[in-house]
């Protein structure tokens, strides 16, 4: 027997053995490095990742992802604390502008008793328009610092057709006021969604209520089968840049005008949040708002 | 609302006696849960099931929405961190390697944050002492801060402040406190030392004989401990019995001291009592504590 | 697995239990080795000698296996180590295979310095082929030695416990061996006439398997320098390892630990 090339061959062997450990031990720390790190970003956790191998380049590639999961995480947490108590602080401004408000209207509605000359009725009636558009704007205020938090959304399934007509009924009366006649096409079957109702229902009259405000006198309404909305009025005093920023916050196109930008903003925020999309066009002097559920 | 460990009827016999008897508990998040309840009660036997260390005999629980039947519940457990009844640390071995262990064993790429974490909970001037040579503070300390070597998002303490000096409890409650607002770590902790509990939890569950008797939250707590009137009195005899004409709940305390459970008229009651001979020497509002609650609740001392 | 096999031999080449058994089996292999080289009328040679410690191997293992897990249990370490866990075998096996490459380990260390060490002090008589021949079936024996008190501890549970019960069940394979040996080292013939004490047919089958079952007898062969069935000493460890470690696992997971 020929043992030096016995023993050497046992040697061999084992180093084998040992270097095909060592690659299944670094492919499975591999793995759990993509897994984990998938999860860790995502997930609301304090956990980081961890691995099988000792491998010296393998631990260091995970501490340096540790490292920035750990500060991404920090940041995180202190976005989420600033948006909070920006939140909260709104949600508080808007309830404390709400008190003098009241009693600026109060104090209104006891001037309108009083003899007055025809200059001051005229500035009382300014004085009260300009307040009713600080109410109103203290509303939206509040609504929208409640829209942003991060609420539940419950979702049911529902008829969107259905939805959406009676949302168009609740504006009969403005509509009348204004003398348009809306035109509608709505498909004859039912659309069904798995979507949260009042979130629909939000989104649907903010951006009814706009299109009257905006319109010059018509308005129509189209749904297709496949849950695609298109809301579209004559809107001259628009142009396609201003379209497109029309779900920016606060912009609105008639600062004069009794109104404030923020319904449409809400209608972005809820639909997105529903996981859909909504646009703008302005085309031939038209501005069609599209709805995709 | 978002629960860490909710337990349904869980159910644990040891040889036929039943240490744990349809438990039903729920742990909010980011709380911290005060789990209150005599010696015996069953905690350190709901604490020993939910790390798996044991398996109930009967019910459920879930940890993070991950049911105790279900092989993802390793997941669950890799977000907890637990010190259950003594610390389990290895004696011949000094603080910086037993935390080293765990790192391995949890399978941590860097061992550079150990003086850290030794800092954050005050050992960091051990060196090479051998755990044997700790004292009960410093250990307990150590087993926290193995708990704390996975980043955990759950932390369970068993009777943390047991055998700690005074300066050890506040410096563990500090500990606490920080834990859960900074890192949003969610804590359970079992004791049977109710005034140290009141100063941390915002949630109280309490178990008696391997039942949850009542859960509350800290706010629910207070509005429940009843506030009374202490009346120092020449006769607490005499003024039983005009209590009890005036359907009044009250509690004899001595011969001069009672308290009284409910809002007097104390000009009515003072006449009353000087008709039959009895002077008020002084009257108290007081909060009950929190340990007369829990003995009512308990019915302690049988 | 893996993360616990890792700090599981960290903790067993710090592990006190482990050193003081090492250093006490080659104090015992010293001590065997001058007292055949003095106290004996005649020349030992060196193939008695080099497995002679092996008597004593069984009592020092279960006295080293059972101490290093019961720390475990004593320490409550085993706590921390079961809620990381991915499942509980995973532990049991970790164990398992610690304590048997520590075994291993003491083995091989000690049979090295026999054979190196008395190679000065004895008439050298071994073969190559023959040497590793029994120092592969010493191994084997090492790894039942290990997995046997590994199993015991772990469904024990408390240190102090096992420490006694394997000492004692140690004890009693050794004295066990020393029975069976003496049964079947008894010739047919003796001094020309049949020997009573000889035990034949299915009695003889039963003995010598018990003998070759048992580590304690497995290691009386190899000191011997005779090993009778070595493939059927190795077929019989082989089911014998598995086994005990699955019966182990299973049992290990079903247990309640405090």
């Amino acid at each position: 027997m020929n043992y030096p090339l016995l023993i050497i061959i046992a040697i061999l062997i084992l180093v084998i053995i040992f270097l095909l450990s060592k690659i299944f031990v670094l492919r499975k720390s591999i793995k759990e490095i993509n897994h984990l790190f998938q999860d860790r970003l995502t997930a609301d956790t304090n956990t980081l990742i961890h691995i099988s191998s000792r491998d010296k380049y393998a631990l260091k590639l995970a501490s340096d992802i540790n490292e920035q999961l750990r500060l991404l995480r920090a940041e995180r947490h202190r976005f989420q604390q600033g948006d909070r108590e920006l939140k909260e602080a709104v949600t508080n401004l808007s309830h404390d502008l709400r008190t003098p408000l009241t009693a600026i209207n109060g104090y209104l509605d006891l001037l309108e008793k009083e003899d007055k000359s025809e200059t001051v009725e005229r500035y009382l009636f300014h004085i009260r328009n300009r307040t009713e558009a600080l109410t109103s704007l203290t509303e939206e205020l509040f609504r929208y610092s409640i829209v942003s938090s991060s609420q539940t959304i419950n979702c049911v399934r529902m008829n969107l057709v259905k939805v959406l007509e009676e949302n168009l009924v609740s504006f009969y009366g403005a509509m009348k006021e204004r003398n348009i006649e809306p035109e509608i096409s709505l498909p004859n079957s039912p659309v069904w969604r798995e979507l949260d109702i009042d979130a629909v229902n939000r989104i649907f009259s903010n951006i009814i209520g706009n299109a009257l405000k905006y319109s010059d006198g018509d308005l129509s309404v189209t749904m297709t089968e496949d849950s695609t909305i298109t809301f579209t009025n004559t809107a001259s005093n628009l142009d396609a840049i201003t379209a497109g920023r029309l779900f920016d916050r606060f912009y609105t196109v008639e600062a004069a005008r009794n109104s404030t930008g923020l319904g449409l903003s809400i209608a972005k925020v809820l639909v997105e949040r529903l996981g859909g999309g909504i646009v703008a066009n302005y085309v031939d002097g038209k501005l069609s708002i599209t709805i995709m559920f | 609302m978002d629960y860490v460990l909710q337990t349904d009827g869980l159910k644990k016999n040891y040889k036929s006696v039943p240490a744990l008897d349809g438990l039903t508990m729920h742990v909010p998040k980011g709380s911290i849960y005060g789990f209150v309840g005599k010696n015996g009660a069953g905690k350190t036997t709901l604490l020993r099931l939910i790390c798996g260390l044991q398996n109930p005999s009967g019910g459920s629980f879930n940890l993070y929405g991950i049911s105790n039947d279900s092989k993802d519940i390793v997941n669950a457990r890799r977000r907890m961190g637990a010190v259950v009844e003594t610390p389990a640390i290895y004696t011949n071995m000094t603080a910086a390697e037993n935390l080293k262990q765990q790192y391995l064993i949890l399978g941590l790429p860097s061992c550079d944050d150990i003086p850290e974490l030794l800092k954050l909970v005050g050992l960091e001037n051990t060196g090479k002492k051998k755990v044997k040579n700790f004292s009960l503070g410093m250990k307990q300390r150590l087993g926290i801060a193995i708990a704390l070597a996975g980043n955990p998002d759950f932390l369970v303490l068993d009777e943390p402040v047991n055998g700690l000096d005074p300066q050890g409890i506040v410096e563990m409650r500090e500990m606490i406190l920080k834990l859960n607002r900074e890192k949003q770590i969610t804590v359970l902790i079992s004791s049977h030392i109710l005034d140290e509990l009141s100063r941390l939890a915002t949630h109280y569950g309490i178990i008696d004989r391997g039942r949850m008797v009542k859960e509350l939250s800290a706010e629910e707590l207070n509005a429940a401990c009843r506030k009374c009137v202490r009346m120092e009195v020449s006769n607490t005899s005499i003024l039983a019995r005009v209590l009890d004409n005036m359907n009044t709940e009250y509690k004899v305390i001595s011969e001069t001291i009672a308290d009284v459970f409910a809002r007097v008229n104390v000009t009515q009651l003072t006449v009353a009592l000087a008709n039959d001979n009895c002077e008020v020497l002084s009257m108290q509002e007081r909060d009950e504590s929190l340990e007369s609650y829990f003995i009512s609740l308990v019915g302690g001392g049988k | 697995m893996i993360k616990m096999l890792r700090a599981d031999f960290i903790r067993l080449r710090k592990s006190f239990a482990f050193r003081l058994s090492l250093i006490v089996m080659l104090a015992l292999t010293s001590a065997f080795m001058f007292i055949q080289a003095t106290a004996m009328d005649y020349t030992v040679p060196l193939s008695r000698v080099i497995f002679l410690p092996m008597s004593m191997y069984g009592l020092a293992m279960s006295a080293f296996v059972s101490a290093f897990i019961g720390t475990d249990f004593s320490d409550g370490f085993i706590r921390n180590k079961l809620l990381t866990a991915s499942c509980r075998s995973h532990y049991a096996i970790s164990q398992i295979i610690v304590c048997f490459t520590g075994c291993a380990i003491v083995y091989t260390v000690v049979t090295a310095f026999a054979a190196g060490v008395g190679q000065f002090f004895f008439e050298n008589d071994v073969k190559i082929t023959d040497f590793i021949r029994f120092f592969a079936l010493g191994f084997a024996m090492s790894i039942v030695t290990g997995c046997l008190f590994s199993v015991i501890t772990l469904i024990c549970g408390n240190k102090t416990h096992a420490i006694v019960l394997c000492m004692g069940l140690a004890f009693i394979m050794l004295v066990l061996a020393m029975h069976t040996n003496s049964i079947l080292v008894q010739t047919e013939y003796k001094d020309g006439a049949l020997n009573p004490k000889y035990v034949d047919g299915f009695r003889r089958g039963l003995n010598s398997i018990l003998h070759d079952i048992n580590p304690c007898g497995q290691a009386s062969q190899l000191s011997s320098w005779e090993v009778w069935h070595p493939i059927r000493m190795i077929l019989l460890d082989v089911p014998l390892i598995c086994g005990l470690s699955a019966l182990g696992c299973l049992l290990f997971s079903k247990k309640d630990i405090k």
